[in-house]
């Protein structure tokens, strides 16, 4: 065999990588799905594979609605459903990939609000407005956020929460900033009006577990994530954010009914399709994933996995996200200060 | 003791066979491919669950991840390519082997520290989970930032074993500098993302390592031109290596160990476990030179630590309901999918379907073992095909694997980087390790750091306000003490007593 030089040798394997690298820069550029860009208006919608978005990693408490529903959304839509995870930027990159994908029905958005949201208002480099999407159809909701402390803490309610924030702050966990427990934090801080400090952890599971072992006094997170620990008598769930008390913890008491009615909040997962998307694929898609979400066998496995349904049209589906937007425009200033250098 | 039994006839059902195998097999290949480790392979098979039964969804996702990580070490002994993240130890020990014809045996005790690791994973998940996640809940951002830095001081101690302190440290530093950029978890900040959304992120660890490694081998193997093993004869003896496992069982034992603490610590992942156990090895041997030009215990340390993970990173995932890593998060998913809490409660109402994972994971070790065993022969002849079909083939497997985790380009680009700057570190002789260490616990450290001193008001009391952050800060002192003061005055007072 012909053996070049060292020097060759070296030099063709980087230009190989150089390469490879144009191709493959090239090549991703253009959007996929090439099938769906025939702009046949609905007629024979769907006729390729849809794909789902969830701006998140594989295996989360979110992703796994997208998957639980997805064979009842095959079922129904009469075509194949497939879940793609697009991480990355907290969210951002997936959402901004459905906000400039064409409306044609074939790419969604899970939608989760308020993260999506959040991250719209409080990031400056947010390069989409999810206001402008077309929310298709919610399915699920009442996951609310919820105020957590260790189980032998000497606080045991709400009462004794706001009096020990009197004489000391409290130092509340919660993943991340931008995220829906940042929010449930901010609102604690100034609409309750307790002495807090926000500890950021980078996960949900990571925030409680700072609360298990002690490490901080309290816990911002979702009543999902806090059933299996509550049940092991590890912490004490001692208020919610929601509109309504938890189902999974019917004796805390909301901020609501304890006199901060502007404290509550619902994250809410639905489906969003990109901006300008036609009536007719609209109305289509509304109505399949509205009868996937009332499929008796979806609201088995539903019940099964913990996940609460709250089944909304595109309308109601729209004034909730129009809901969340003013919670969050309230405490805009809030929110932003405490998400920039902590 | 009926539910036992009730597991185990479980596990041996038909389909549940069936899955186990294809798990083992599946693992095997993505183990083989450059970089990609058994996070992948989980997530990667993670929608075939939803259809199937519990107790099958978690023996075949158990035995997918036991498999890649045994998969990882393969060619990370006959390449210096790191099959995963876990690979990265093997290859200092484990090509020296190779390069010495000696790849069989590498790859025998890679299967026996495999089978092994495993063992005592599944026992520490079986028999003592409960008191080892007691030990996960004290751990808190303190104590985590002192195991950060007992983990950074390792790669300059070791840098000095080698005459390579200096280099070490810079490499370290530089793997800190490195881990910094993104956004910062704590505050929001952006650091050094120059307004380049890809940054945000941070350099992803897994496409850098396998440019630093894998494509760096790459053309380092381009330049040298010839098959690996060279003109050495095959010393195809894969019983021999698996003995060693046996012979040398303290470190097997210890290694495990070590992985099985590490990844019951959330957010400690397979890649530290694995590094640390190296490390720790390589500090308490009587040998220490020997390590990493072909010490067949720098082979079996980290895969012990490795396999120990499969059941280590579960025990918080069970026992509390919190995922240690993204892998566990992932079989809780599969867990509350089908209905099933975990927590204490898992291990009462689920009963069977906690004892069919473990027969599961029993299995799975067994078959991976057997499926690596028989074809090692054949593995080991990879160390004689010549550089001009080997070298394309890692490139492009490479640079796939690093664009298949998150399907972006600026992966590619990092890879690419990093393989050009770790072919110059390795050229000139400089510790890539200690780069990579750096890159892994820099944001672990600072971002706990910064999380104590926030609980603490400021004031630096908390990092030895419990026993185990003192206990820590203490060892680390100890060990400083002892490398670089009292065993060079040993040293010296020997060479006197000699003249």
């Amino acid at each position: 065999m012909y053996k070049l030089s060292k020097r060759a040798r070296v030099l063709s394997v980087l230009l190989v990588i150089g390469l490879l690298l144009v191709m493959v820069g090239c090549g991703s550029s253009s959007t996929g799905n090439d099938e769906g860009n025939q702009q046949q208006v609905g007629s024979d919608y769907p006729k390729s594979p849809v794909t789902i978005i969830v701006p998140m990693k594989a295996g989360g408490s979110t992703d796994m609605v997208a998957r639980t529903i997805q064979p009842y959304l095959n079922k129904h839509l009469g075509a194949s459903v497939v879940v793609e995870n697009v991480e990355g930027g907290g969210g951002k990159m997936g959402v901004s990939q459905v906000y400039r994908a064409k409306p044609d029905g074939y790419e969604l958005l899970l939608g989760v609000f308020p993260a999506w949201l959040l991250t719209q208002r409080i990031d400056k480099t947010a390069d989409y407005d999810v206001t402008e999407m077309v929310p298709l159809y919610n399915i699920s909701g009442k996951d609310y956020n919820a105020l957590a402390v260790p189980y032998d803490s000497p606080i045991q309610t709400l009462e004794d929460f706001l009096a020990t924030t009197k004489e000391k702050t409290i130092k509340v966990s919660g993943s991340g900033l931008g995220t829906n427990s940042f929010l449930a934090f901010v609102l604690l801080k100034d609409v309750v009006g307790a002495n807090v400090d926000y500890i950021p952890y980078n996960s949900g599971s990571e925030a409680a577990l700072a609360v298990v072992g002690k490490h901080v006094d309290a816990c911002v997170g979702s009543v999902i994530s806090f059933k299996p620990l509550s049940d092991d008598k590890k912490i004490r769930v001692i208020a919610t954010f929601g509109p309504d008390r938890a189902e999974a913890f019917p004796d805390a008491p909301t901020y609501v009914e304890s006199g901060f009615p502007k404290a509550a909040f619902d994250i809410t997962l639905g489906i969003m399709a990109p901006p300008g998307l036609p009536d007719e694929i609209k109305s289509k898609l509304e109505s399949a994933i509205e009868q996937a979400v009332n499929d008796p066998e979806f609201i088995e496995k539903a019940k099964q996995a913990s996940i609460g349904l709250a089944p909304m049209n595109s309308e109601k589906y729209k004034e909730s996200i129009m809901q969340a937007d003013q919670i969050i425009q309230d405490n805009l200033d809030a929110l932003i200060a405490g998400s920039q250098g902590n | 003791m009926e539910l036992f039994i009730e597991g185990i006839m479980m596990a041996l059902a038909p389909h549940n066979i069936l899955y186990l195998f294809l798990g083992c097999i599946v693992g095997l290949v993505v183990g083989v491919l450059p970089g990609l480790g058994p996070i992948f392979g989980v997530a990667l098979f993670l929608p075939l669950t939803f259809n199937l039964p519990v107790d099958t969804s978690l023996i075949l996702l158990t035995a997918i991840y036991g498999a890649t990580a045994y998969g990882d070490g393969i060619t990370s002994i006959l390449l210096k390519v790191p099959g995963g993240p876990s690979g990265l130890a093997i290859t200092f020990d484990g090509y020296p082997l190779t390069q010495q014809g000696k790849a069989g045996m590498a790859l025998g005790a890679l299967a026996g520290s495999a089978l092994l690791g495993d063992l005592v994973g599944i026992f520490s998940l079986a028999a003592i989970a409960p008191p080892l996640s007691a030990l996960a809940m004290k751990i808190g951002p303190a104590e985590y930032f002192m195991l950060t830095m007992f983990g950074l001081s390792m790669v300059s101690m070791i840098g000095k074993g080698q005459g390579q302190a200096i280099k070490g440290f810079i490499l370290a530093c530089f793997g800190l500098l490195l881990s910094f950029f993104g956004r910062d978890v704590i505050t929001g900040a952006m650091r050094f993302t120059f307004n380049v959304p890809y940054l945000e992120d941070g350099i992803q660890f897994i496409p850098a390592c396998i440019g630093l490694f894998a494509v760096s081998q790459a053309i380092t193997l381009a330049e040298q031109g010839s098959s690996i093993a060279g003109d050495h004869a095959l010393i195809d003896k894969p019983w021999k290596g698996i003995l060693s496992t046996i012979k040398h069982w303290y470190v097997t034992l210890r290694s495990s160990i070590v992985g099985v603490l590490m990844s019951c610590i959330p957010g400690i992942g397979i890649t530290v476990a694995s590094l640390m156990s190296y490390m720790v090895e390589e500090r308490v041997s009587k040998e220490k030179g020997s390590y990493g030009k072909g010490n067949i215990r720098g082979v079996i340390a980290p895969q012990a630590a490795a396999s120990a993970t499969n059941g280590g990173e579960l025990i918080p995932a069970f026992s509390l309901g919190i995922p240690s890593g993204p892998c566990s998060a992932i079989f809780i998913a599969a867990l509350t999918l089908h209905g099933l809490q975990p927590g204490l409660m898992f291990f009462t109402t689920a009963g069977k379907a906690a004892y069919s994972l473990y027969a599961g994971m029993f299995l799975s070790a067994i078959v991976f073992f057997i499926l690596g065993i028989t074809c090692t022969p054949l593995f080991s002849r990879v160390s004689k095909i010549p550089a001009s079909i080997l070298v394309p083939t890692i490139v492009v497997l490479s640079f796939t694997g690093s664009f298949a985790i998150r399907n972006m380009v600026g992966d590619l680009v990092i890879t690419a980087i990093f393989g050009v700057v770790g072919y110059f570190l390795f050229k000139y002789n400089w510790p890539v390790p200690s780069l990579v260490l750096g890159l892994i616990l820099g944001e672990l450290a600072e971002s706990n750091f910064h999380r104590a001193l926030m609980i603490s008001d400021g004031s630096y009391g908390i990092f030895v306000s419990s026993p185990l952050a003192l206990g820590l800060l203490l060892v680390i002192l100890a060990m400083i003490a002892w490398t670089y003061i009292i065993a060079p005055l040993r040293e010296r007072s020997k060479i006197k007593k000699a003249v």
